[in-house]
């Protein structure tokens, strides 16, 4: 074992990334590599095929991952000008997102459940997971924890990841792999400015020492935001429906990553505040107070050493805490704010082992363990026309209202095993199987099996079959408010099963150029709805619906020796309520993706050019239509000396296009932004 | 306990049982680093290239250079059993100070404390063939840059420098470069 790390393994740095070991491209290559001597007599092609982390924890070849994953790298980034990670997941295949103006809401193969925060994707970052503990939130906008320039890249594998990973991995899983020291030496600041009154800024360090290495990175965001036009709400008293100065966001982050030797430290923390404009959960129309702030926290310490000459073993420990903060206003009985909010902590541990001491297996075993000691959530109500009433919760205060007080603590454990077995030189059957333990609900387990076959040398089938969960959380099993719009606990929710049988082919049609076919089907069973329970009309949730999904996707990419890149993906998708037999809402029947990148001058300049598609779809009340929507980045490291200047256009050709809105708004479609623009310049010292 | 059926509890137990068998019959398996990877990757830009006679006459030795515990030097001992093209392979490990002169191949490694002055300059006038993997490899004159992209290794060709070394990259290796300057 070297001491060192090269650039290859970016991702044993991380958590769960696993095994430097590589694994070579083709089934017939691998059988030859009995020793690294024999890397020499494989043909270079193959060499040039490397690993993954996320689908099965250790890193291997794309074409060998059980699913059908999706990267995107930090170049991409620069040349798309993603300002988030919502914004880096919707060119995606499969994958679309829509913004409320609170939150951004994630959907994956026709599934986007209004009123879920992204708890059927599990997202994680550097392996570690990332959505909080009570409402199993994946924050994908800028109350996301990371500055998306401190990210080396982001690995998309959907289908179902329970098998390893345990609740959560529902729909995919997001693995977001952070920059190193070496990654970005030396100091760096920038600047961006954009429209609506952005403005950014941030700064970072990076060093490297022998076997040391540190990144520091800190951040800023501030918009103003547009005022937006309701008509919905277009009366005398409620400002002709305009929500004056209501669309604003601003947000902080900091994100250190050390290493030493077998040893990493990271931490990150983000605060963010956003206005809500929409006046949703039924509110009071264009008032300033109303609004969100998310703050969340997370440390891990991680370590890896090598076992003997076959193994490795990876252990980490982490703390983390999320606590929202709502704040809500209403009119009824009188003038009446709401604070709802919610304060969680929790610390896992993480062990796992991979080895490859068995010939012809690499097996992994792992065990979690997390202690969500906190979770707590509140409600109040507050009087401010109450001279001298202050806004700090204090249960005893007459002048507050509490309308809930919940406090928790949970466990929760899993212990998995996976195997991936070389049946054949050209075959290999990856079989895993997990048990997650969680004391607030019943227990899962989560079976995968899937068979990877290599057809031809440049042609690769796939067909896999699994079963994820979701468990309920917290706010599912116990908000409970009384009064006007009530809602009720129910502690007895079990958790919500998938099952995804998917079938793939990816064929190397050049060594620049790559097609792939996948088909799948997704049938989900007592997933958790929210309903009014008829007896005391209040709302609650239930493990009452199916659903079922059935899609065909496509997706091309190539690239040529001067450097211009494409990627184009095309999805349809079908989805039926169980029930109703009727679709889904914000499931749109097609989804279209181009993603083109041309360079200039060397990769010194770029030009980026991505187009998305959204096809009709259901809203709660109506149907919408489809949009195509285009963002233009011109980038370049050439104009300034040591300088990065790119310029952004959004919504290119100002295409009015709409979203579904939830059931917490009074509006069925919400308009999203016209043509908006940003100017980013970064300069390393 | 989550409810899991009779029939499926047998199968998997048959299943698992199969599988341990399966596990505890078969012996020990071996693995390849990832420094052996980009050894191997070296040992393949050589195999590519065509240095002019007078550089490298039938036969002779072909010297790849590289310092002084660099994270590759393990993996290149490997290679000194190799030759590519008639030529037998020959590992250098130079220490800082130490000459470059007579090396056919030179490696320099993306370390922020090399004391290695661009590589452009250095090589100047002789055949060398300048493989790196620092990000500046391209702007620095180097003829080969390794990078990691998608979780791949990939590498950029500068022609350019090459042709001035009169070096002769093959087609292969421009076809299979990521980007060719």
């Amino acid at each position: 074992m070297t001491p060192h790390h090269t650039a290859i393994d970016i991702a044993a740095t991380a958590r769960r990334a696993m095994l430097v070991t590589l694994m070579l491209g083709a089934g017939a290559a691998k059988a030859s590599v009995a020793n690294g001597t024999g890397l020499t007599d494989i043909p270079i092609e193959q060499l040039l095929n490397i690993q993954i982390s996320t689908a099965s924890k250790f890193e291997q070849p794309i074409t060998e991952a059980p699913s059908v994953v999706s990267v995107i790298t930090a170049s991409e980034i620069k040349s798309y000008g993603w300002r988030t990670l919502a914004d880096l997941l919707a060119s995606i295949r499969g994958l679309y997102v829509t913004n409320d103006r609170n939150y951004n809401y994630l959907g994956g193969r026709g599934f986007l459940r209004p009123g879920d925060y992204n708890s059927r994707f599990l997202l994680l970052v550097d392996g570690d997971r990332n959505n909080d503990s009570l409402y199993d939130q994946a924050s994908l906008g800028r109350d996301f924890v990371l500055d998306l320039d401190m990210i080396e890249r982001v690995e998309f594998a959907p289908g179902p990841g329970s098998s390893i990973y345990g609740s959560n991995a529902f729909f995919g899983v997001i693995n977001v792999i952070t920059k190193r020291g070496r990654d970005a030496l030396g100091p760096k600041a920038g600047i961006e400015l954009g429209s609506a009154g952005e403005r950014n800024s941030h700064a970072s360090y990076g060093w490297q020492q022998g076997q040391a290495e540190m990144l520091l990175s800190a951040s800023s965001f501030r918009r103003d935001g547009r005022d937006l036009y309701f008509p919905e709400f277009d009366s005398a008293a409620n400002n002709h429906g305009i929500a004056h100065r209501l669309d604003y966001e601003k947000g902080d982050n900091i994100f250190f990553k050390g290493r030493f030797g077998d040893l990493t430290l990271s931490a990150a923390h983000v605060e963010r505040t956003k206005g809500i404009p929409t006046a949703s959960f039924s509110q009071v129309f264009n008032d300033p107070r109303s609004l969100t702030g998310d703050a969340q926290t997370d440390v891990s310490l991680g370590y890896e050493r090598e076992i003997g000459e076959q193994s490795k073993l990876y252990a980490k420990f982490s703390w983390g805490s999320h606590d929202y903060f709502g704040q809500y206003l209403y009119a009824s009985p009188d003038d009446e704010l709401n604070y709802d909010g919610s304060a969680t902590a929790w610390w896992n541990a993480d062990v796992n082992i991979v080895s490859t001491h068995f010939q012809k297996h690499k097996l992994l075993m792992g065990f979690d363990y997390q202690r969500d000691y906190k979770l707590n959530q509140y409600s109040f109500d507050f009087f401010p026309s109450v001279p001298g009433n202050r806004a700090v919760y204090n249960p005893a205060d007459p002048q507050l209202a509490t309308l809930l007080n919940d406090h928790r603590r949970a466990v929760r454990a899993g212990v998995y095993l996976q195997d991936e077995i070389s049946v054949h030189d050209d075959v290999l059957v990856n079989a895993g199987l997990r048990y997650d333990h969680n004391s607030l609900t019943t227990g899962a387990f989560s079976p995968r099996l899937a068979l990877i076959y290599k057809i031809a040398p440049d042609t690769t089938f796939k067909a896999l079959m699994g079963k994820a969960f979701r468990s309920p959380n917290s706010y599912e099993l116990y908000y409970s408010v009384t009064g006007d719009g009530s809602q009720k606990a129910n502690p007895l929710l079990k958790p919500e099963h998938i099952t995804t049988r998917e079938i793939s082919i990816e064929r190397q049609l050049s060594a620049a150029s790559k097609f792939l076919v996948s088909a799948y089907r997704n049938s989900v069973s007592n997933l958790i709805s929210q309903t009014t329970d008829p007896r005391d009309g209040s709302l609650v949730f239930e493990n009452l619906s199916q659903a079922v999904a059935r899609g065909i996707e496509g997706e091309y990419e190539q690239v040529w020796s001067y450097g211009a890149r494409l990627r184009a993906s095309y999805s349809w998708q079908r989805t039926t309520d169980g029930v109703t037999g009727a679709p889904l809402v914000d499931s749109p029947l097609q989804l279209g993706k181009l993603n083109i990148t041309l360079p200039l001058e060397h990769d010194r300049e770029r030009l980026g050019l991505e187009a998305q598609y959204v096809g009709q779809r259901e809203s709660l009340r109506s149907r919408l239509g489809g949009y195509w929507i285009a963002n233009l980045t011109v980038f370049s490291a050439k104009w300034i000396d040591r300088t990065e200047i790119s310029f952004s256009l959004y919504n290119l050709l100002d295409r009015r296009y709409a979203v579904p809105g939830g059931q917490e708004h009074v509006q069925d479609a919400l308009q999203q932004d016209g043509r908006s623009f940003r100017m980013k310049l970064a300069h390393s010292f | 306990m989550p409810t899991i059926y009779k029939p499926v509890r047998e199968v998997l137990a048959v299943l698992v049982t199969a599988w341990l068998a399966c596990v505890a019959g078969t012996a020990h398996a071996q693995h390849a680093p990832e420094n052996q990877l980009k050894a191997a990757l070296i040992f393949n830009f050589a195999l590519f290239t065509e240095w002019p006679q007078a550089y490298l006459a039938d036969g002779e030795a072909l010297s790849v250079c590289v310092a002084k515990h660099s994270l590759v030097s393990e993996a290149l001992v490997d290679l000194e059993q190799k030759s590519v093209n008639g030529h037998p392979l020959r590992i250098k490990f130079l220490s800082d100070g130490e000459s470059w002169q007579n090396c056919r191949v030179a490696y320099l490694e993306n370390d922020a404390h090399s004391k290695l002055p661009p590589a452009g300059k250095k090589f100047e006038g002789q055949s060398v063939l300048t493989i790196s993997d620092r990000p500046t490899a391209v702007d620095e004159g180097i003829m080969i840059a390794i990078a990691v992209e998608n979780s791949r290794f990939v590498f950029d060709i500068n022609a350019t420098a090459a042709r001035q070394a009169k070096l002769n990259i093959s087609s292969k290796l421009l076809r299979l470069a990521r980007k060719v300057y």
